[in-house]
C-alpha cells in the first residue's frame, strides 16, 4: 500500500467525481455506487487533489489561505484525507 | 437553482429498469415472474424527464439496468440525457449482446462505470447458470471496458454451484483489471425464490467463502473493492434492506411504476404509482405504496419496540411478504421473528434438493433442464 507522505502528488481517480451537490450545498465525491458527503475543509483538500500538486504543497496553500491554521496541522490533517482516500480507492495511482 | 425537498427524505439513487428484455435466463433473475405482462415501455421521452424529475429531487447515482438495458435502441441517448444533468451513470449489463463500437460510443455519451454480471469463473457453469452461451463474450466486454479506461465492476451472484469459486473469481476479476468485485449472495426474492431448492448453499459453504474472501478483500484495498457480505439467510438479523423502504433509494421498472426496490412488484396489496401520470416529485412524496412501510409507523411487535429498528428497518418488506404474506410483519431473516420457521424450512428443503442442479430458468414457458 502506498504511503501518503509530504512528497506524494494526489490525484482523484477516473471513476472518483467531485461535485457540489446543490441540494445540500455541500461537495461530494461520487463513485460507483457510493457517495462521500465532504465537509468544508475536506472538500477544499479534494479540489486541489488534481495531479498538480504534492501533499505538502496542499498544505502549503490551505495554511495561506487560512491565516493562523498552523502548517503542521493542516499537512497531519491533508494526509489523513489523503489516506482515507487511498483507502477507499479513490486515487490514481499510475 | 430550486429549492432543496422539504420532506425529511430524499433519494440519492434511482434505479432505472429500462427494459425486461435479456437473452439470459439466469434462475436468479430480479425481475418479476410475471415480467412478459408488463411489455409497455416507458418512451426515450418519458425516460429523458424523469431523469430531470429525479435530479431535482435529489438523485445523484443512477442505475441503468433491466433486463439487458442494451436491448434499448435508445440507450446513447438515455445515457446522454443522464449525463446532461449531472447524474453519475452506472450501466449495469450481461453484456450481452454488445459490440466494441458501441461500447465506444456508451462511453463517449458519457457512461461513468460498467458493471458486468458473471456467472462462475469456469465457461461450462457460466453458460449452463446463465441458460446462454455468453462467458467468452463476457470475458471480450471486461477487456474492452478497461482498455476504453472506464472503471469496471465484475458482479457475481453467489449460490450453491458457484461459492466455492471465491479465489478464481478474485483471480478473473484481477485479470481483467476491475475496480470493483461485488460478490453478491442471491436474495431469496422472485425467480430466486422459485429456485430456492437448488440455489441455497449450505451453512459451511457460506463460512468457507467468507473465511476465503476477506484476504483477498485486504490484500486488494486500494486497489479493488471486494465485497462480500454474508446472506440474511444465514444470519440472526435482517439486512438493512435498500437502506429502508422508500428512504435513499428509488427505482422505476420498464412500465413506468416507481417502486422502492426490484422486488416491490411482488407484493401484490401495494398499487404503485406511474411516472406518466404524475410526476417523480409528488409520487416520491405522497404515493400511497412508497409511504406504505416509510418510516416506523407501519412497525408491528417485535419491530416496533426494537432498539435496533433505526438499523435495520425490520429487514426486508418483500421478504417478509413472501415468507408470511404479510409485508408488514417482522422480516423471518431476524431471530425475533414468530416467522423464523420459515428460514429453517427454508434450509431443510435446500438440504433435501442438494446434489439436485434442475433451474426454473427465467423465461415465458418456464422450463426446468438438466
Amino acid at each position: 500500500m502506498i504511503v501518503i507522505d509530504a512528497a506524494f502528488v494526489p490525484r482523484l481517480a477516473k471513476k472518483a467525481r467531485l461535485k457540489l451537490d446543490r441540494h445540500a450545498n455541500k461537495y461530494m465525491i461520487i463513485y460507483p455506487e457510493r457517495g462521500l458527503e465532504l465537509n468544508d475543509a475536506a472538500a477544499e483538500i479534494a479540489k486541489k487533489c488534481d495531479g498538480s500538486r504534492s501533499v505538502g504543497a496542499i498544505a502549503d496553500e490551505l495554511a495561506r489561505e487560512h491565516e493562523g491554521a498552523p502548517r503542521d496541522a493542516v499537512e497531519h490533517d491533508v494526509i489523513a484525507f489523503v489516506s482515507m482516500l487511498r483507502d477507499k480507492g479513490l486515487l490514481e495511482l499510475r | 437553482m430550486t429549492a432543496a425537498p422539504t420532506t425529511t427524505t430524499r433519494p440519492y439513487t434511482l434505479i432505472a429498469e429500462l427494459t425486461y428484455r435479456c437473452p439470459l435466463r439466469c434462475p436468479y433473475c430480479s425481475n418479476p415472474i410475471d415480467y412478459l405482462a408488463h411489455k409497455n415501455e416507458l418512451s426515450t421521452e418519458d425516460w429523458c424527464r424523469v431523469f430531470g424529475e429525479a435530479e431535482e429531487l435529489g438523485v445523484v447515482q443512477l442505475h441503468l439496468t433491466g433486463g439487458e438495458p442494451l436491448a434499448r435502441k435508445d440507450l446513447e441517448v438515455l445515457v446522454a440525457r443522464a449525463r446532461e444533468v449531472g447524474l453519475y451513470v452506472n450501466l449495469v449489463t450481461s453484456g450481452i449482446p454488445l459490440s466494441r463500437e458501441r461500447l465506444e460510443g456508451l462511453a463517449r455519451a458519457g457512461v461513468d462505470h460498467v458493471q458486468v454480471s458473471i456467472q462462475s469463473s469456469r465457461a461450462a457453469l457460466a453458460d449452463e447458470v446463465a441458460g446462454y452461451a455468453g462467458h467468452a463474450k463476457k470475458l471480450d466486454v471486461m477487456r474492452w471496458v478497461k482498455e476504453l479506461d472506464l472503471p469496471l465492476t465484475m458482479n457475481v451472484v453467489l449460490h450453491r454451484a458457484n461459492l466455492d469459486e471465491i479465489d478464481e473469481l478474485v483471480a478473473l476479476a484481477e485479470e481483467v483489471g476491475a475496480d470493483r468485485l461485488e460478490l453478491a449472495n442471491t436474495q431469496y426474492l422472485n425467480w430466486a425464490l422459485s429456485n430456492r431448492d437448488v440455489l441455497l448453499p449450505t451453512r459451511e459453504q457460506i463460512e468457507r467463502a467468507a473465511e476465503k474472501a476477506a484476504p483477498h478483500r485486504d490484500r486488494l484495498r486500494g486497489k479493488m473493492d471486494v465485497l462480500f457480505v454474508k446472506p440474511d439467510y444465514f444470519g440472526t438479523t435482517p439486512k438493512a434492506c435498500m437502506d429502508g423502504w422508500a428512504r435513499r433509494f428509488l427505482q422505476i421498472v420498464p412500465d413506468g411504476r416507481v417502486v422502492p426496490c426490484h422486488a416491490a412488484t411482488s407484493i401484490t396489496s401495494l398499487v404503485f404509482d406511474d411516472v406518466r401520470a404524475r410526476s417523480l416529485k409528488e409520487i416520491w412524496e405522497t404515493s400511497p405504496a412508497l409511504l406504505a412501510y416509510r418510516g416506523e409507523e407501519w412497525m408491528q411487535e417485535p419491530c416496533r419496540s426494537c432498539d435496533k429498528r433505526a438499523i435495520d428497518f425490520g429487514g426486508c418488506r418483500c421478504q417478509a411478504f413472501a415468507l408470511t404474506g404479510d409485508a408488514a410483519a417482522t422480516d423471518p431473516a431476524c431471530r425475533l421473528s414468530p416467522n423464523r420457521a420459515a428460514i429453517d424450512a427454508a434450509h431443510a428443503g435446500a438440504d433435501a434438493g442438494m446434489g439436485v442442479r434442475r433451474y426454473l430458468y427465467r423465461g415465458p414457458a418456464a422450463r426446468a433442464t438438466r
